[in-house]
């Protein structure tokens, strides 16, 4: 029995006001459920609008277009669908359960998290650029695969070493995994900036997914998805697309789809493959393994059944392995080690540097507007997403909240003995793969309902990253 | 309020004195370099000493109806009012830096002399020059709090040490302050231990320097007057404790008007209002004399004379710098050991004290923490407009004499029982503000 899921034969609440049935709480999240879902789609209009009269109001000879891009327009036009098929199905099966008699019907959590995605996918679309990145190390590392063989032999403005008269690419190989498809048909026209959009988005809808398994409030989840999608740096690296952002994108959107099925049924062998899957595209989340291990263990309480677990963990380490002993004819990627000219790639003295990136590195500060100006470094997690704070609300004597603690911890650790801090960057880089441990500790910190605390530092975080994307849309670095 | 927890909490803090003092007495043996205990460790120790035993009789005392026999005779709220005071005193007087700047000093003297004027020696620095006379730029009450050590022992009166006292009396006064809202022992002793270790009070008081100085008068002043307003709230004491913060740091005059509020608020008629009144024209009497006789002006020219040549003192260009020190600035980042240094521009708020984020946990739809924000953000004003930020400084310290006003919203936000993540910012805080008076004593500002 998870210990943040009440029980489903109790009809007490432990959690809401006193007198009021766990079936009437029920009742009562599931209207605010549908009431959210019709919040999202109506936001995907509104943005869609904001966005018109944004592009309107800005035109000039040179930008005569002002009509929102394909993406907004898109993410508007099925929004407008989905309000009135998402009515009709709950008027249709008002308990939110599938009817089967609808064509078009999903169950309230499936309507609320494609409404989530719509609201983001407009937001993110409307906000970046679908300008390809130059920065495509992925594509080209997709057609490559395409072609069967590995390396990229690509030009100088994208990380690579020589290996034996090849030049390698350096990123974990997931990404370029995911793109093949795409590559395929459009070759390295791919533009992986739509990509990193759409997969962004994606982590948005899995974040939602994921806050629903866990036990709070409609309104707490509202509050914590927008934390997740606008309240930290996955924004900027969400619409940015280039090589570094969409390794951890895809990441973080394996992790969350890891850590929902944890919380969720929590089948080994899917948690395992899942976590696997996001170990080949960040490899820090490699040590991680175990926490997945002991989360099953928590929800199943069945040794014989982690077995299971095995096979996605091996999958990872065999096209790990595999890769790196066709590229370097060794089991590990010695790609970084390479590029780092021979200086180690991790060492204790590096320690100061990421923790230093990590807590205290500010934005600069000079006498040009809007004066305060995000720096290339990077800016410390602490001052641009300060709701992350939260995190330490749960109790860490509770075995659950122990072990995504000791996740986010252990999935930042690399980084924090690493040769690089991740620069060029906004935000810290390095440690967004911890952030779905960190939001699911928030969550089971708020206790359901979202405090004023939680609000007021949500607000604080938004608007600190509203203003860095925007610094960086206008100006770039300062 | 639990007594038990309440006479524990008191043993508790009479026993921190000892094994702090004995660690510097022990340290400056060892080290041989290190200075011994001062006066004041020494008072410390002798009181958590002789605490310890006399507070366990009267707590036994107590027990048997019998505590009002005692020839010491104090509650067990008087008690751990005491021990917290010992506890803060032997902190502040062990850890405590060498006497520097003391122009609070230099103008008691001159009090007693009959005059404004100072005498500036070489290391005296910033001062108005008005033909041969030089003048203070800090505002006088704490060189008036300092005129009965001075006439004692003149200009050798060691400034920090007096810092040290009123610092521990601050605490005192923190401790009393706390026991007006609806808190457990446990949280009062978090929330105490926060603001006497966990902020940059600490550090401003064992500095007591010039700059220093009169932030630390500002607090003890402060909390008197939040004392007075949330216990028996009556206008006259509420007027003379905050005048006199005003007359320590000037910025509190913009707290003021939330005072007068927040008494009427409390049920005070506006007639028995007007006893606020008296206090603040003392004071302000006090302030146009002196002005008058210094700068032939109502107001202190003190800043302006010495600010910058060709732009204001005050104005709206400064406060993207402000803002940045409050919330932005960090510690330096150097090649060596300790790799992470304070830096001598200072530190902002949440990289010092990042439990004040608790205040947010009050409801802001009620009036008390409504006003104490307005009180904070009031007398941060003229400081978030000025053309210095505070250097040189560990933290922010142009924004320590609204620390009590925070105290109180995170008082009311706590709701009797404190937390894991309370527990865990107020050690973190704790950690960053010993981690910079650590590193002050043995680098300095380097």
């Amino acid at each position: 029995m998870d210990t943040f899921l009440p029980p489903c034969e109790s009809t007490a609440d432990p959690d809401g006001p006193p007198g009021i049935s766990l079936q009437r709480r029920q009742d009562r999240d599931l209207a605010d459920l549908w009431t959210a879902t019709r919040g999202f789609f109506v936001l995907t209009l509104i943005i869609f609008a904001a966005d018109l009269v944004i592009l309107f109001s800005l035109r000039s000879p040179e930008k005569p277009k002002y009509l929102p891009n394909y993406l907004v327009s898109s993410a508007a036009l099925v929004a407008a669908c989905c309000i009135f098929l998402a009515e009709k199905s709950r008027r249709s099966d008002p308990d939110g359960a599938v009817p089967g008699k609808f064509p078009f019907t999903l169950s309230a959590e499936g309507w609320s998290t494609t409404a989530v995605f719509l609201a983001f996918l407009a937001f993110y679309a409307a906000t970046g650029w679908l300008d390809p990145s130059p920065f495509n190390a992925h594509v080209l590392q997709a057609v490559q695969f395409l072609h069967g063989h590995i390396y990229l032999d690509a030009g100088d403005s994208i990380e690579q070493v020589t290996f034996e008269g090849h030049r390698y690419g350096i990123h974990p190989p997931l990404p370029a995994v995911l793109m093949m498809p795409f590559a395929a048909i459009w070759g390295t026209d791919v533009n992986q900036t739509i990509f990193s959009l759409i997969f962004g988005t994606i982590n948005v809808a899995l974040a939602w997914q994921l806050l629903g398994r866990l036990n709070i409030s409609v309104n707490a989840r509202i509050w914590f998805t927008i934390f997740y999608g606008v309240g930290t740096t996955l924004w900027f690296e969400t619409i940015n697309g280039g090589s570094w952002d969409v390794t951890e994108t895809v990441a973080i959107g394996f992790t969350l789809a890891a850590l929902s099925e944890s919380f969720g049924q929590a089948r080994p062998a899917l948690v395992a493959f899942l976590a696997g899957l996001a170990s080949l595209a960040r490899y820090d989340m490699g040590p991680v393994f175990p926490v997945y291990v002991g989360l099953v263990y928590l929800r199943r309480r069945n040794w014989r059944e982690l077995f299971w677990m095995i096979p996605g963990f091996a999958m990872a380490g065999i096209v790990f392995m595999g890769l790196n002993v066709v590229r370097y004819h060794y089991w590990f990627d010695i790609g970084e080690e390479m590029l780092a000219e021979g200086r180690p790639l991790f060492r204790l003295r590096y320690f100061f540097d990421d923790f230093y990136t990590l807590i205290f590195l500010p934005p600069g500060l000079d006498d040009k507007f809007p004066y305060i100006h995000p720096q290339g470094g990077g800016l410390a997690l602490t001052l641009l997403s300060p709701a992350f704070v939260l995190a330490l609300r749960p109790s860490f004597r509770n075995p659950t909240t122990a072990l995504v603690g000791l996740g986010a911890i252990i999935s930042m650790l690399t980084s924090l003995f690493f040769l690089w801090t991740g620069y060029l960057q906004v935000g810290t880089r390095h440690y967004i793969h911890a952030f779905p441990f960190l939001l699911i500790l928030m969550a089971f910190g708020t206790g359901r309902q979202a405090d004023q605390l939680t609000k007021i530092m949500i607000s604080v975080s938004v608007v600190l990253v509203a203003f860095t994307v925007w610094h960086m849309r206008m100006w770039g670095f300062g | 309020m639990d007594s038990a927890t309440l006479w524990n909490a008191a043993a508790g803090f009479f026993l921190i004195a000892i094994p702090l003092f004995a660690a510097k007495f022990e340290y400056s043996n060892w080290s041989r370099s290190g200075d011994p205990p001062n006066i004041l460790a020494w008072y410390a120790a002798i009181f958590g000493l002789c605490g310890l035993p006399l507070s366990r009789i009267a707590r036994g005392e107590a027990k048997n109806q019998r505590a009002g026999e005692l020839p010491f005779y104090l509650s067990a709220e008087g008690w751990c009012t005491f021990a917290v005071f010992t506890a803060f005193l032997a902190l502040y007087a062990v850890t405590a830096f060498h006497p520097g700047y003391d122009e609070q000093v230099r103008q008691a003297v001159a009090f007693l002399h009959g005059h404004t004027y100072i005498q500036v020696g070489t290391d005296a620095i910033e001062h108005a020059q008005i033909g041969p006379y030089s003048y203070a730029l800090h505002p006088p009450m704490g060189p008036v709090l300092l005129m009965p050590f001075v006439a004692i022992w003149g200009y050798a009166t060691n400034q920090a040490l007096v810092s040290v006292l009123i610092g521990a009396v601050s605490m005192a006064l923190a401790w009393r302050l706390l026991y007006r809202f609806d808190l457990s022992t446990n949280g009062r002793v978090w929330l105490t231990i926060f603001f006497g270790a966990g902020t940059t009070f600490w550090f401003e008081t064992i500095l007591g320097n010039t700059w220093s100085f009169p932030e630390v008068v500002a607090v003890l002043f402060t909390l008197a007057a939040l004392n007075e307003l949330f216990g028996q709230a009556r206008p006259f004491w509420v007027g003379t404790f905050s005048a006199l913060s005003c007359f320590a740091r000037y910025d509190q005059a913009l707290a003021a008007p939330v005072f007068l509020f927040l008494l009427w608020w409390r049920g005070r008629t506006i007639r028995e209002l007007f006893w606020i009144i008296p206090p603040f024209i003392a004071v302000g009497i006090a302030f146009v004399g002196i002005n008058e006789a210094r700068f032939n002006s109502f107001f202190d020219q003190g800043v302006m004379l010495t600010g910058p040549k060709d732009a204001p003192a005050f104005g709206l260009r400064y406060l993207a710098n402000n803002l940045y020190t409050v919330f932005f600035l960090p510690p330096k980042l150097a090649n060596g050991f300790p790799y992470i240094r304070p830096s001598y521009a200072g530190q902002c708020l949440a990289l010092t004290s990042p439990a004040f984020v608790l205040v947010f946990r009050a409801n802001m739809r009620r009036m008390i923490p409504i006003m104490m924000l307005l009180a904070a953000a009031g007398a941060s004003m003229p400081s978030l407009l000025c053309y210095a930020n505070g250097f040189a400084q560990f933290g922010a310290r142009h924004y320590v004499q609204v620390f009590p006003y925070l105290l109180v919203m995170m008082a009311i936000g706590m709701r009797r029982g404190i937390d894991q993540m309370s527990k865990i910012l107020i050690v973190v805080s704790i950690l960053l503000v010993s981690y910079g008076a650590w590193h002050y004593a043995m680098w300095n500002w380097t």
